[in-house]
This record gives C-alpha cells, structure tokens and sequence, in this order.
C-alpha cells in the first residue's frame, strides 16, 4: 500500500526507490503459521488472567467487615452510658414531694453570741441605741425606738429631775 | 489491495485526529474504536473469551514474526520471540488502556522483547548475512539478482541513524500509518514524516554514492 503522504515532496528517483523497498521480500524463511499459533496456544495456557483487583476481590468483603468491626468499636467506646429517665407515672408511683430548701438564714454576732436571724425575724428589733445598760428607763434596760410619744407626756417636774440627773451624770463624768 | 504484510490496505478517508482537530471529539473518539478492529476481540477477551485472543494471534504473528525477523538474524529465535511477546500481551492485555491502537501496543511489545533478546544474545548474533541465507537455494539468474539487490538495499538501510532507520522500515515494511510510526518511535506524526523523507533521500545518497 503506498499512502501518497509519503511521496510527497519526493522526487521521482526517491518515489522509485520507495516502490523498490515496498517489493523486497522478507527476511528470512517464514515459518509455518499454523505450527506457530498453536505453540503460542499452549505457552500462554487456557485461563483468561485476570486483572489484579479482580485477584484479590476475596479482600473486599473482608475489608468492608473489618472497617465496620474498627468503626463500630470507636463508636462504642466513646459513648457515655445513656441516662435512663425513669417516669414516676409510667412506673405507677407516687412521686414523693420535693421539699424546698430552708430559707436562708444570717448569722448576727451579738453582744458575744451568735444569733441566727431569719427572714421572718423583724429588724426592728435589732435596732439598739446607745443607751448603757444601768442607764434604761423604766426597768427595762431599752426606749422604744419607734415610739417616742411618752416624751410628750412627762410633765415639768419630770424633766427639772431630768436635767438634774443629767447635770449630776455630766459633772461625774467630766 | 494486499501488500506485503498481507493486510488489506483499507484506511478511513478522515482520520481520528484530523475528526478532532475540527472540533468532533466525540466523533473521532467514536471513529478510533471503529477504525481499531482488535478493540472489539480485547473486549471479548476482557469479559473472559479465551479465543478471543485465538484470533488476535492469528492476525498478527506474521507482522510481528517478520519485525522481529529484521531484528533477529535467526528464523527459530525469530519464532521464539514472537513467542515470548504473544506471552507477553496475553498477560497485559487486560490491563491495556487503549491509548493506542492494539497493533502498534503489540509492535512495542515486540521491539522491547526484540532488543531484550538481542542484549542477552550480543555474542551469538551472526552478522548481516543471515544464518538461513546459506540453506536458501536461488533457484535462477533473476533470483540471485534480486537477492543481491535486496542485499545491497538492505545494507544501505543499516547505515541509517536509528530514528531513521525505524520510521523507516516501519513504514515501509510494516506498513503502519505514520500515527502509529509516530507512537512507536516516540515523536509526533509530523517529526515521524520529516525522519522518513529524510529517511528515503539519505537511502538515495548512500546507493548512489555506492554505484559511483
């Protein structure tokens, strides 16, 4: 077969010359073909080879197990225990009452002792003045803070022997 | 048309590569299966068709015997070593890709097979003539004539530098296409036409200068 590709740009001569090489005989004495093809049969064996990942298809599935083995042991190893919620309905018992806590009590130090004083306690009780105690009116040792009306009531002969004991306290001081 | 080869010369009018360069890659990749008549028995061999293989064999061992023959100065090594490269694509075939045609992938097996033996066996290769060449009787004038014209061509063709020398006889006895020189020698289309004009016009020069 001559493609007219290769003549291009060849002058006649070498046009020639190309025919010439196209009309040698081959080398050598050719063999018989038949003998040759079944020789080549018998080297190359009766089985179809097959491609190596088609080899080792067996380490599909095990692969597949043992990854899913591997993914399914981290997975459990890093769980927490679930918390089960027990229903008290579910479970038909009576939830029991949930008791609040105490109220918040403060500890007052007073007068040397610690005294805990609630919420419900008055703080008006707490309040003192600056009374000594061999100074309290009446026997009892306090005035009462939050009425002081009586003051209104005493008459002058009360408060001359007032101010008397008040001058007598002063110069005892002083 | 049978040529030496004894292969029909049919080729398509457009070629795959021209088909791609205007632009029809889903054509010329359609029309390479189409021109390529071994992908269809390395497909059957794939799917696991043991004469599959049967047939390509039948197809090709006269080419590849005879490019091995150029190699090897030996008929029987010759055979041993189409042989060894059938042996050889038996066991690639299926991983072949298909990059490029199946016979030009046989004919790299067997220039590879071809040299491998030529390097193991440097010191038993007789020289140019041919160890059968003296069993061969010329059986007149006109076959000693040609025989010694055939002689004197072949021995000018040894002169060629290696590239030349391959696109060559590549060309002109294997009758490949030059898409399928090119692969084989490892340049492009274009650089394989360039090495066998250069080829032809160096061939002319060492004859001529011969005959003066």
């Amino acid at each position: 077969m001559s493609d007219p590709d290769d003549l291009v740009d060849l002058s006649a001569e070498e046009q020639k010359l190309v025919a010439r090489l196209r009309a040698l005989p081959g080398e050598g004495r050719e063999p018989d073909w038949a003998q040759l093809e079944r020789e080549i049969h018998a080297a190359v064996g009766p089985q179809v080879p097959l491609p190596w990942w088609r080899q080792l298809r067996w380490l599909v599935p095990i692969g597949a197990l043992g990854a899913f083995a591997v993914i399914v042991l981290v997975v459990l190893g890093h769980r927490e225990p679930a918390r089960v919620a027990v229903s008290a309905h579910d479970a038909g018992v009576t939830t029991p009452a949930v008791d609040h806590p105490p109220a918040k009590a403060d500890t007052v130090w007073l007068d040397g002792q610690a005294v805990e004083v609630g919420d419900e306690v008055d703080p008006s009780v707490l309040i003192y003045d600056d009374v000594e105690d061999g100074d309290a009116v009446a026997g009892t040792g306090l005035l009462p803070a939050d009425d002081l009306r009586w003051v209104d009531a005493l008459d002058e002969g009360a408060l001359d022997r007032a101010e008397h004991w008040l001058k007598k306290k002063g110069h005892g001081k002083g | 048309m049978v040529n030496q080869s004894g292969k029909s010369g049919v080729e398509p009018i457009v070629d795959a590569t021209t088909l791609s360069t205007l632009g029809a890659p889903i054509l010329a990749t359609a029309m390479t299966e189409a021109v390529d008549p071994d992908r269809e028995l390395v497909e059957r061999f794939r799917a696991g068709e043991r004469t599959a293989f049967d047939l390509l064999v039948r197809r090709h061992q006269k080419g590849i015997w005879r490019m091995v023959r150029r190699y090897i100065k030996s008929d029987a090594d010759a055979s041993d070593v189409t042989q060894q490269v059938f042996v050889r694509a038996f066991k690639g075939l299926i991983s072949f890709r298909g990059a490029s045609s199946v016979r030009s992938w046989l004919f790299r097996i067997a220039i590879n097979c071809s040299l491998t033996w030529i390097r193991d066996h440097k010191y038993e290769q007789p020289g140019e003539l041919a160890e059968d060449a003296l069993t061969e009787e010329p059986t007149g004038l006109a076959n000693i004539a040609g025989s010694q014209e055939g002689a004197r061509l072949r021995a000018a063709i040894q002169q060629l530098p290696p590239k030349q020398k391959l696109v060559l006889e590549l060309r002109v006895f294997d009758d490949l296409p030059f898409k399928e020189v090119a692969e084989l020698a490892d340049c492009s289309e274009n650089t394989a036409k360039v090495n066998f004009h250069y080829a032809v016009k160096r061939l002319r020069e060492i004859l001529g200068a011969e005959r003066e």
